[in-house]
C-alpha cells in the first residue's frame, strides 16, 4: 500500500490480486445475492483507492481491508433494513459442497447462534481474522472477543461434532 | 468441562488459534500432552473447523474487476465494474444520491455551457461564429485576438480519449467511442453546404430593427441584398396605417459565412433601434443523432440479414419484420431531423424589422410656431375624423345586436311603463 501511496500502480493491481477473493468470499457468506457480493467488494477496493492518500500503516493492510469491507457490510445491512423488498442476507446462498447435507448442518448451527457470535466465529473461521483484528471491526475488547468466540465454539461443538444425524435429529 | 485446571480452556483455544506468545504456546503444548480433557477439547475445536470449512463459497465472478482510472493515489477512479452493476445497484439503494448526483451533472453542465458563451462573446459583441475561428480571415469585428483556438474546440477529443481509455474492449460503448472520436480526430460533422471548417455547428439567429424615412425603398433593398448574399427571404409582412406610419417584417436566411455582410447592408436600410444577436451549438445533439442514425442502420442491416436467411419459424420471421419496419421508419424520421438541423446550422436567419418613422405630413421643414399650428390643426382634424369614423364602426358592430335587443325588451318595457303611469 505504501509503494501505491508511492506511485506505484502494479502496487495496487498486486493487492486487488491478492485480496479480491478473500474480500469477496467475505460478502458472498454474509449476503446471499451474489451480485451484491461483487458489488460491495468493487465498493471495497474502490474505498481503498479513493482514500489511499490518506492512509497510514498503523496496522496491517489486511486489518485495514477487512475494517472497510466490514464498514461497507454494515451499511449494507442498514440498507436491506430499510429496503423491505430486500431479500434478508443468509437466504438461499449458492455454495459449493461435497456433500450438500453438510452444508445445511453447517449454517444451520451458524444461524443458531447470537448475531455477533456467529459473526465473530465466522470471522475467526473463514475470514482467519487475528483475536485484535476482530476487536477492532467489532469494536470490543480482545479478551471479549476471546470468551465469545469460545463461547460460540461451544455450541458449535455441541451441533457439529459427531457425524451428521437425519432430519430432526439434530440437536 | 468442568474439571478445575491450571489451564484455561480458553487458551487452548487460543493456542490453537495461534494467538498466544511463545512461552505460553509451549505450556499450553505440554499440557495437552498431560491432559486427555484438554486433549479432547481441542480435538474437539479442530473438527469445530473442519465442520464449518465445508461451507464454501466458490470463486469471484469476472463482474470483480480492478477500478481503474487512478494512476496514483487519491486521483480519479472508475469503478471499473459494469455500468448494469454500478448503475442498478445504486438507484435501487439510493435514490437520494442519484438525485444530487443528477443535479451536480446539470451545473457542471451549465457551467461548462456558461464558459462556452463566454468564450464566444468579444468586444461587446454577443456572439462570435466558431467558423471565424477555423476560417481565420478578418473583418468588421474579426481580428487577431479571436483567431486563437478556443478552449472549448480541444474538449471533445479529450473527452473521447479518455472515455475509451476506460471502456473495455468491444463494448457497445467502445463502439459508439469509435464514432465519437472518429468525428473528434478531423471528420467534419458539419454539413459541406455550411462551409465551416470547424466541427462545431451553431445555429445563428439575429434580429434587427430598423427606423427609416425611406420605407418605399426598403422592400425592394431587402430583395437586393438578400440576393447579393445567395440568400432567400422565408417570410416577409407589411403593415401600418399608411401613409405616415409603416412597417415590414422579414426573416431572411442566408448561409452563415455571409451573414455580416448581409447585416451590414441591412443597417444601411435605415437607423439601426436594436440589434440582438444568439446562437445554439447543436454540436452535440448532432453528434448524438448521428450516431442513433448510424446504430439505427447498423441494426437494419442484421435484420435484413436475418431476414434472408429465413430459416426460423414464421412468428419469428414476422417479428424480424416488425422490428425492420420499426427501425425503417425510425432511420426515415432522424435523416429528416439530421437534415433539418444541418440546415438550420448552415443558414443563419436574420430578422428584420423596420418601421416607417412618424412624421405628420406637412411638418416637413423647421418646427416654427406656425408650423407646430399647421401640424397641431392638421393632427386635430385627422383626430376628429377618426373618432368618427370609430362612431360608425361601433355602431355598425352593435347596431344590429341593439335592434335586436330593443325587440326583445318592447313589449316588457311598455308594460312596465305603463304600470308606472297608473
Amino acid at each position: 500500500m505504501l509503494a501505491f501511496q508511492g506511485g506505484d500502480r502494479g502496487a495496487f493491481e498486486a493487492l486487488f490480486d491478492r485480496y479480491r477473493a478473500p474480500i469477496w468470499t467475505f460478502f458472498r457468506r454474509r449476503i446471499w445475492q451474489r451480485a451484491e457480493a461483487d458489488e460491495l467488494t468493487q465498493e471495497t477496493f474502490l474505498a481503498v483507492l479513493q482514500g489511499a492518500s490518506r492512509y497510514e500503516p498503523r496496522a496491517a493492510f489486511r486489518s485495514y481491508l477487512f475494517a472497510i469491507a466490514f464498514n461497507q457490510l454494515l451499511a449494507w445491512r442498514r440498507r436491506a433494513q430499510r429496503d423491505a423488498a430486500r431479500a434478508p442476507e443468509g437466504q438461499d446462498v449458492s455454495t459449493e459442497a461435497a456433500d450438500p447435507a453438510d452444508l445445511l448442518w453447517v449454517r444451520e448451527a451458524l444461524a443458531a447462534l447470537e448475531p455477533d457470535d456467529r459473526e465473530i466465529v465466522m470471522l475467526r473461521e473463514y475470514d482467519a481474522l487475528s483475536y485484535a483484528e476482530i476487536a477492532t471491526l467489532v469494536g470490543l475488547p480482545a479478551t471479549t472477543v476471546r470468551s465469545r468466540l469460545f463461547r460460540a465454539r461451544g455450541a458449535l461443538r455441541a451441533r457439529l461434532v459427531g457425524e451428521p444425524v437425519a432430519e430432526g435429529q439434530r440437536p | 468441562m468442568s474439571t478445575i485446571h491450571e489451564v484455561n480452556r480458553e487458551d487452548v483455544m487460543a493456542f490453537l488459534d495461534g494467538e498466544l506468545s511463545g512461552d505460553r504456546a509451549a505450556a499450553i503444548r505440554i499440557h495437552l500432552d498431560r491432559c486427555p480433557e484438554c486433549r479432547t477439547l481441542a480435538d474437539d475445536l479442530r473438527r469445530v473447523s473442519e465442520r464449518l470449512s465445508a461451507w464454501q463459497v466458490g470463486h469471484p465472478s469476472d463482474a470483480v474487476v480492478m477500478p481503474t482510472g487512478a494512476t496514483t493515489p487519491g486521483g480519479p477512479v472508475t469503478p471499473g465494474r459494469s455500468p448494469r452493476l454500478w448503475f442498478g445497484a445504486h438507484v435501487a439503494r439510493s435514490p437520494w444520491s442519484v438525485a444530487v448526483a443528477a443535479t451536480l451533472l446539470v451545473g457542471v453542465v451549465a457551467a461548462v455551457n456558461y464558459v462556452r458563451r463566454r468564450a464566444l462573446v468579444y468586444d461587446g459583441a454577443p456572439f462570435v461564429s466558431y467558423d471565424r475561428f477555423a476560417a481565420g480571415k478578418g473583418g468588421p469585428d474579426t481580428d487577431g485576438a479571436l483567431k486563437k483556438t478556443p478552449p472549448a474546440a480541444a474538449a471533445p477529443s479529450a473527452f473521447a480519449d479518455s472515455i475509451s481509455a476506460q471502456v473495455p474492449p468491444g463494448s457497445a460503448l467502445q463502439s459508439r467511442n469509435a464514432i465519437t472520436g472518429g468525428l473528434a480526430a478531423g471528420q467534419p460533422l458539419v454539413p459541406a453546404q455550411a462551409g465551416a471548417k470547424d466541427s462545431r455547428m451553431i445555429v445563428r439567429a439575429v434580429t434587427l430593427s430598423l427606423s427609416t424615412d425611406k420605407f418605399d425603398d426598403v422592400r425592394a433593398a431587402i430583395d437586393r441584398v438578400t440576393a447579393a448574399h445567395q440568400g432567400r427571404i422565408s417570410s416577409l409582412s407589411a403593415g401600418g396605417d399608411q401613409p405616415t406610419h409603416r412597417s415590414l417584417s422579414a426573416t431572411v436566411l442566408v448561409p452563415v459565412l455571409k451573414t455580416d455582410a448581409a447585416l451590414s447592408d441591412l443597417r444601411a436600410l435605415g437607423t439601426v433601434v436594436q440589434e440582438s444577436q444568439s446562437s445554439e451549438d447543436v454540436t452535440d445533439s448532432h453528434r448524438d443523432l448521428t450516431i442513433r442514425l448510424a446504430n439505427a442502420k447498423v441494426e437494419e442491416g442484421r435484420l435484413g440479414e436475418l431476414l434472408a436467411r429465413r430459416t426460423d419459424k414464421l412468428a419469428d420471421v414476422l417479428a424480424v419484420e416488425q422490428a425492420q419496419s420499426r427501425i425503417r421508419g425510425e432511420i426515415e424520421q432522424m435523416t429528416a431531423e439530421e437534415q433539418a438541423m444541418a440546415g438550420r446550422a448552415s443558414l443563419a436567419t436574420i430578422t428584420v424589422q423596420v418601421e416607417e418613422r412618424y412624421r405628420a405630413e406637412i411638418a416637413l421643414g423647421p418646427a416654427t410656431l406656425s408650423t407646430r399650428f399647421h401640424n397641431a390643426l392638421v393632427d386635430g382634424l385627422r383626430g376628429a375624423i377618426d373618432a368618427v369614423i370609430g362612431v360608425t364602426l361601433a355602431m355598425v358592430r352593435v347596431g344590429p345586436a341593439a335592434a335586436l335587443a330593443g325587440l326583445v325588451w318592447l313589449w316588457p318595457g311598455r308594460w312596465v311603463w305603463r304600470r308606472i303611469r297608473q
